[in-house]
């Protein structure tokens, strides 16, 4: 590259090593945000599912004892509270972490991207952990002679299918995150007033993907009277794929071009 | 490729720039700004409180972007530039961090993303400064938070650093620390500073320009040779000095007994200076902070 | 330090420049580097850079590519011939015609400075007033 200093040639080469440079510098400020999002998340996480832990074995004991235990307290407790778990995350990480990742020179797309990868790492890791957690308890239930059905069943019946388990933690909760996420950034962009106006637009990703896969209190009732309560797993599939991309998509506008609040110590 | 290269300074220039944070504003907070910094120099930004410099400095950083008029950072929009974004680096006050969570996870995140980070560096002015790497930036007190900025400036090695107000709670010594330390890491390693500060007295010295911002506009920017030179000091037996001076526009005056000093504005010729110092009269340099006093108020009134 | 009137490279340059005439600086020595000046004095390293290379366009220092900078052979010698012909047109013409004015001879003059004036001789280091 020395004889090359002056001319056309040098200008190229300049123009095609900063390039390089530039989508170096995409890739380490996307992967910095979102190790840091992923593992302060999960740092949380871990005393978050010890504490689930904790009381589905109270909850269980309890119901033993005074024998009114009737269905799964895993499911219960976890598909109830994983996912709001992480829609209180989703809220606070990125707004802790949006101003020290552009003062450190990373760019929004990045944060968007890795904000997008962090809501489908948390989702993937906690379904698991969540699917493997009410199959050890069918098994229990099984080998003890308990009924292990679930009361308010969605797609699955029992902790045995945990296939279909998985899929819809999954959804639950990477949506959950990536709404609260924009939810979080809406108010860091737009202010108190406008940032709670948006929050029903932001909230059209939950509404979606409980009405795809018909969970709990809500999403049952909801799903049936818009006669979606007897979809199989692949409408539920489609359905969270929109929920996903409508908060994907949510995120992405709120924090594309975000001022950086002054601070204000 | 992979052999870390030094980077080059970056040069930053803003032209005719517009800034207004709502309606309610009586004044816009950039108000057709335009100024240059030339690479590779420490360039002071002077100005009031409110007079712009930080959202000014915040627009070079890419925070946020003007309402009309043209940034560029190394010749291109800084805005969501990769390029630019990742060569600035600006400490607002206490330096941006994770609040709540160890010191050591902010500066790991800037060692992640700032490609030339100095890991070295950085482990000595944590030592230097005392600052507890296990304690959250939000429990930290005002000074070590501002020395905490000062850390991440300086150990970024960013070929355009930018330092505003980073001295905010930091006592004397640990701000002569920072000078300093940002003296020495400058001359080894060579890049654009910017430094905006109140503190004028302490570090003109180290400026090479310098631009005053007031009202959202640039009333100067020029070399701090030449800044000094607008204005000079005379000291002698108060009666001399008052027949010297009379006609001439006084900046201030002080008088010990019987002897006066006196801050004027505007340069003197070769022959007035020999007759000044002929006249017994000892001639002085004027503080940059009182000709800067003098400008800013001179454009309120 | 550094509070004269003049830039402040100019006064980094008088200030080695007296270093040298004093002897504190002897020929051939090394002389601080600009950064340990920036560093020293809390200085822009370009204005420290500014005043040696002045100097060494004087031909007071020169610069040993990858050592640092050196007073030059001869350079004292040089600096003295300028001051000298300095004296006479800075210090002792204004001083002259201050002693016409006055109306004092340069017979006068001449007996104060051998001492055999009433006043006695002057003090060496030339302070008057």
């Amino acid at each position: 590259m020395t004889e090359n200093l002056a001319g056309p040639t040098a200008l190229t080469d300049r123009e095609v090593q900063r390039a390089t440079m530039r989508r170096a510098a995409e890739r380490r400020s996307l992967r910095t945000s979102a190790w840091s999002m992923c593992a302060g998340t999960w740092q949380i996480g871990v005393w978050f599912w010890a504490i689930v832990l904790i009381i589905a074995g109270i909850i269980g004991y309890v119901e033993v004892r005074t024998d009114i235990l009737d269905g799964s307290v895993i499911d219960g407790v976890v598909s109830g509270s994983a996912k709001f778990f992480l829609f209180v995350m989703g809220i606070i990480t990125p707004l802790a972490m949006i101003a020290v990742h552009v003062a450190a020179g990373g760019t929004r797309r990045s944060f968007i991207r890795s904000a997008w990868f962090t809501a489908v790492f948390l989702g993937l890791t906690f379904a698991v952990v969540a699917a493997a957690l009410g199959y050890v308890e069918w098994l229990v239930f099984r080998s003890q002679g308990w009924s292990p059905e679930l009361d308010r069943a969605q797609l699955y019946v029992d902790g045995g299918q945990v296939g279909t388990a998985f899929l819809v933690q999954l959804f639950f909760c990477s949506v959950y995150w990536l709404s609260g996420a924009a939810i979080g950034m809406g108010y860091y962009g737009f202010g108190v007033w406008r940032g709670t106006f948006a929050i029903p637009l932001f909230l059209v990703p939950l509404v979606l993907v409980e009405l795809a896969f018909q969970s709990g209190y809500f999403g049952r009732p909801f799903a049936q009277a818009v006669g979606l309560a007897d979809a199989q797993v692949l409408t539920a599939v489609v359905g969270g794929l929109l929920g996903l991309a409508a908060a994907a998509f949510a995120f992405h506008l709120v924090t594309r071009s975000v001022a950086i609040a002054p601070v204000t110590t | 490729m992979t052999a870390p290269t030094r980077p080059e300074p970056f040069g930053v220039e803003l032209q005719d720039v517009t800034l207004s944070f709502g309606k309610d504003e009586k004044h816009p907070a950039l108000d057709g700004l335009s100024l240059q910094v030339r690479p590779g120099t420490i360039t002071g930004l002077l100005g009031r409180n409110g007079a712009g410099k930080t959202t000014a400095l915040s627009l070079i950083a890419a925070m946020r972007r003007p309402d009309a008029g043209t940034v560029l950072v190394d010749g291109e929009d800084p805005f969501e530039n990769a390029w630019a974004m990742a060569g600035t680096q600006l400490v607002r006050e206490s330096g941006d961090t994770i609040a709540a969570t160890k010191v050591a996870d902010s500066l790991g995140y800037y060692a992640e993303l700032r490609e030339h980070w100095d890991a070295n560096l950085a482990a000595g002015l944590v030592d230097l400064f005392e600052i507890d790497l296990r304690k959250a930036p939000e429990s930290l007190s005002r000074g070590k938070r501002s020395a905490l900025g000062a850390v991440i400036g300086l150990a970024s090695r960013a070929p355009l650093t930018i330092f505003d107000e980073v001295y905010l709670g930091m006592d004397a010594p640990s701000r002569y620390a920072f000078y300093d330390a940002l003296v020495e890491d400058y001359t080894e390693h060579p890049r654009t500073i910017i430094l905006s500060s109140h503190l004028i007295d302490e570090v003109e010295r180290i400026f090479e320009d310098v631009v005053i911002v007031d009202k959202g506009r640039v009333l100067l920017a020029e070399s701090v040779e030449s800044v000094r030179a607008r204005g000079v000091s005379l000291t002698g037996t108060a009666a001399v000095v008052e027949q010297f001076v009379d006609g001439r526009r006084v900046l201030a005056r002080q008088r010990l007994g019987s002897t006066a000093q006196v801050t004027l504005f505007g340069t003197l010729d070769d022959a007035e200076r020999a007759a000044a110092t002929e006249a017994g009269l000892e001639l002085g340099a004027v503080p940059l902070q009182d000709l800067f006093v003098h400008l800013t108020r001179e454009e309120r009134s | 330090m550094f509070d004269g009137p003049e830039p402040i490279y100019l006064q980094i340059a008088q200030q080695i420049r007296a270093q040298i005439l004093s002897g504190d600086l002897a020929e051939e020595e090394q002389v601080m580097s600009t950064t340990q000046y920036a560093t020293t004095f809390r200085i822009n390293p370009a204005t420290a850079a500014k005043a040696f290379a002045g100097l060494v366009d004087e031909g007071v220092l020169y610069k040993r590519r990858g050592v640092g900078m050196f007073v030059a052979t001869g350079a004292r010698e040089k600096l003295l011939a300028e001051h000298r012909d300095r004296y006479f047109a800075e210090v002792l013409r204004p001083a002259l015609v201050q002693a016409d004015l006055l109306g004092i001879t340069p017979a006068e003059i001449v007996d104060h400075v051998l001492g055999r004036g009433p006043q006695g001789r002057p003090t060496p280091t030339g302070e008057t007033s």
